[in-house]
């Protein structure tokens, strides 16, 4: 590929009516980095990482991923990216009345035609695939359970076996650890983080645990108010950084008064 | 003990809630409906007394009912057969129907906000013109048969069914169905597998229950040649053989409570599999299909979802895969015997689509003028009716419903109450109306009669149902604070169900509205009357004239309804 970077964001913005949600992000990730995304809920991750595979249209700004200009993509194009990139959720967003299984096996929808519905109308050569998938993330056993009668850690597995399914280039984790206990999320993380390795993954995860995305990040970038306000090695974070990335939202209507707190 | 007291100082205590827009829109809405209720009740000339003069005639009308004759019952059972396919052709046809229109009235789903629009607009327009009315159109197009009452329900219960798929759609979660899309799949693909697996529960049980209501709408559509046992019956009751016509009467209702039963025991087993306890924490007793489902299952060991074969990754046969597959052979197969038992043949209704638009052009424009003064009574007629009607059924219905339910009732109460309600619930209103056209004479007063009986019947199992989804801990600190059984059945059970109560009384305010229409035909007046009359008369623009008039009110009723359940539920 001419580009080596996996994304490339230029003055990257996005407005909810009246909030902007991401203001003017510059953000260059070269291939096979593990980036890790600090910043409080409301930040702005979640509506970062949306942008990189087209869940959410950019209002203004120039969005490359895997050489894709994605603000201009639509259709098949749109599809063929999202097949390369994977995308794991807070809320692990497997559909519940499903079977482990077919839940694993939608992630490769990207890659054949037509509407499925039921494991069976998966060819068979998928259908061991995703058993193999499930076999790596530890849940073979509970391929033909439903998915909702899985434990939280169980699920976010699920989804990464799922994720694993599309053979993605990229992986792209909003908060994966997030709902489960402090054991669990880390079982998930590790697991998460081992088959990145082990895949050669760009990795692109929002997290607010700092301690935690020190333990693997290559880079930490901390979002404030849609803004970029730390971009630097784990090694180099300095507390006074992290600080500035959790200070109270400056909000004009709520004058820093939890700064002052905090202090 | 102290007691605290305020400081005087302080602004006067305000012990009323202040009075919001919100509170002041629904005491007027309230207030109005008060007065509309008592103007409706002089309008009609409604008044107990005519009951009780009138028993002696009922009597004398019963009197000449026994014994009933079952004269041809090899005959009668055929029509009895044919209703039944009639209903569950009618059904499937409107599911299927219902189905693309669902998809477009929900808002997550919807290609695009003129498509919703369009679609929401079919769902009124279906809901608010009464199947009577749709069987008229097609018995004229297409002649006197069964397959004019299946395009009938067909067309009518894409309203409901449309509206309650949209609603279940609604409710699919939204994360699932942002990561099938992130992982790159099509429009298609993505509704496929995100949001037909979880409404297809929710699916099955409206259109079962869709199933029930029109079974008992199809005894009616007899009435105008639309096929079935209710052709039957109204040649009796024409020729005055009352032995033989209450003798399908006793047949009809025996149909709809077996199809009551079964319905409720597939429902409860389909969705029994789901959650082991109700919502208001009840434990779900086995029904009878999960019993059977139990013993067919049980004895293979092997059979769980743990265990499979690796080389062919095949799911197993679980207990749900057993049940999911045999409810869904099962509704296919009885929709192919249906077809064949009752020689429907689908081609026709296609290949008389030509002579239906011709026919539906006939009513259009509606003449509104030559009829004027009649229209115009026979609407507000039929309102009062629907309004009183409603009024009366609620204040009898919310008793008899807290009897019918199970957390606040005692068992063999709760077991009675329920058994009430089914029987109650399966003679049909029109066969009501008549009875009460016989003790108080033809008019308007029959008729409401006829919907307070319907309206009770119904409602009483609407109020008994959301009452069992009260949750139970608030009722137990109720209890705790020393409240008396009654206090605590006021406080923590009534007046949380209140909103859906209103809502429920709401919907039978619009359902009742659409059956007075329907309650014409045996001289329970109204608009119906004029409905029947210019149907007889072939004066096909004034019956225009009354659909679009049923349908401008039902709408009314449909936009407050709205406005009601937005800012009180």
């Amino acid at each position: 590929m001419a580009d080596p970077s996996a994304v490339r964001l230029e003055q990257l913005t996005k407005v909810f009516g009246p909030t902007t949600a991401l203001d003017r992000v510059d953000l260059e990730v070269p291939a096979g980095q593990m980036l890790a995304i600090l910043g409080l809920s409301g930040s702005g991750k979640s509506t970062l990482l949306r942008t990189l595979n087209g869940l959410v249209a950019p209002t203004s700004g120039a969005v490359q991923v895997l050489g894709c200009d994605v603000g201009a993509a639509h259709g098949a194009q749109m599809r063929a990216l999202r097949r390369r990139v994977g995308f794991i959720f807070q809320q692990f967003g497997l559909v519940g009345r499903l079977t482990v299984l077919e839940n694993v096996l939608s992630g490769a929808l990207g890659r054949i035609r037509f509407p499925r519905f039921g494991v069976l109308s998966y060819p068979r050569a998928l259908r061991l695939e995703a058993l193999a998938h499930l076999e790596r993330v530890g849940l073979d056993d509970r391929a033909f359970q439903r998915s909702d009668t899985l434990s939280g850690g169980q699920q976010q597995r699920a989804a990464i076996a799922r994720t694993l399914m599309q053979r993605p280039v990229l992986l792209l984790a909003d908060e994966p650890v997030a709902s489960l206990d402090p054991e669990t999320s880390a079982a998930v993380m590790e697991l998460l983080l081992r088959i990145c390795q082990e895949e050669h993954l760009t990795v692109i995860a929002s997290l607010h645990q700092v301690e935690l995305a020190r333990g693997w990040a290559d880079r930490m970038v901390g979002l404030r108010d849609g803004r970029v306000v730390m971009d630097a090695r784990p090694q180099d974070v300095t507390s006074e950084a992290v600080m500035e990335i959790y200070r109270g939202r400056s909000h004009p209507s709520r004058p820093s008064q939890s700064a002052a707190a905090t202090v | 003990m102290a007691v605290i007291a305020r400081d005087p100082a302080k602004a006067p205590a305000r012990t009323t809630p202040p009075w919001t827009r919100q509170r002041i829109g629904l005491w007027a809405l309230a207030g109005a409906a008060g007065v509309l209720v008592v103007l409706g009740w002089r309008e009609i000339g409604m008044g107990v007394v005519p009951l009780f003069t009138g028993l002696g005639n009922i009597f004398r009308f019963l009197g000449k009912c026994v014994p009933p004759q079952f004269a041809g019952f090899g005959h009668t059972v055929n029509l009895a057969i044919v209703t039944v396919c009639m209903a569950v052709v009618g059904t499937a046809l409107a599911s299927v129907l219902a189905i693309p229109v669902g998809f477009m009235a929900a808002r997550n789903t919807t290609v695009h906000p003129a498509a919703r629009w369009v679609a929401r607009a079919l769902i009124v327009v279906c809901r608010s013109v009464p199947d009577l009315v749709f069987a008229i159109v097609f018995v004229e197009a297409i002649g006197i048969g069964v397959l004019p009452g299946v395009l009938a329900l067909g067309f009518h219960s894409v309203g409901m069914l449309g509206k309650l798929y949209a609603e279940a759609i609604e409710q699919v979660p939204e994360e699932p169905r942002q990561a099938v899309t992130a992982t790159g799949a099509s429009r298609m693909q993505n509704l496929a597998t995100s949001v037909v697996p979880q409404v297809l529960p929710s699916f099955s049980s409206i259109t079962l229950y869709r199933l029930d209501i029109n079974l008992r709408s199809s005894v009616i559509l007899g009435w105008v040649g639309a096929g079935g046992i209710g052709f039957l019956l109204n040649q009796y009751l024409d020729t005055l053989q009352f032995q033989e016509g209450i003798g399908i009467v006793i047949v009809i209702f025996v149909l709809i409570v077996i199809m009551e039963v079964s319905s409720a025991i597939i429902r409860r087993t389909l969705i029994g599999t789901e959650a082991p306890l109700t919502s208001a924490g009840l434990p779900r007793r086995p029904s009878v299909g999960d019993r059977i489902v139990n013993s067919v299952v049980r004895g293979q060991p092997g059979r769980t979802a743990g265990t499979f074969d690796r080389q062919r990754v095949r799911p197993p046969w679980t207990r749900e895969r057993a049940l999911r597959f045999s409810f869904a052979g099962g509704a296919v197969a009885a929709v192919a015997v249906s077809l064949w038992v009752a020689k429907i043949n689908p081609w026709q209704a296609i290949t008389s689509l030509r002579q239906i638009w011709d026919t539906v052009t006939l009513y259009f424009p509606p003449d509104f003028t030559t009829d004027r003064g009649n229209l115009i009574t026979g609407t507000l007629q039929s309102a009062s009716v629907a309004m009183v009607a409603t009024a009366i059924g609620f204040v009898l219905a919310v008793p008899i419903g807290l009897l019918a339910a199970r957390n606040v009732s005692d068992t063999w109460v709760y077991r009675c109450a329920r058994g009430f309600l089914v029987v109650v619930r399966a003679v049909p209103e029109l066969i009501l109306a008549i009875v009460f056209v016989v003790a108080v004479g033809l008019g308007l007063v029959a008729g409401t009669f006829a919907l307070i009986v319907g309206t009770v019947a119904f409602m009483s199992k609407l109020v008994a149902d959301g009452i069992e989804e009260v949750p139970p801990m608030p009722r137990e600190a109720v209890l705790s604070a020393g409240a008396s059984r009654l206090q605590e059945t006021a406080t923590s059970v009534v007046r949380p169900a209140m909103p859906a109560l209103v809502g429920s009384g709401l919907y039978m305010l619009d359902v009742n509205f659409r059956s007075s229409t329907i309650l014409g035909l045996v001289g329970g007046g109204g608009i119906g009357f004029i409905l029947f009359q210019s149907v007889q008369i072939l004066a096909y623009r004034t019956t225009g004239a009354v659909i679009i008039l049923t349908f401008s009110v039902v709408l009314v009723i449909e936009i407050i309804t709205n406005w009601v359940r937005k800012h009180l539920i």
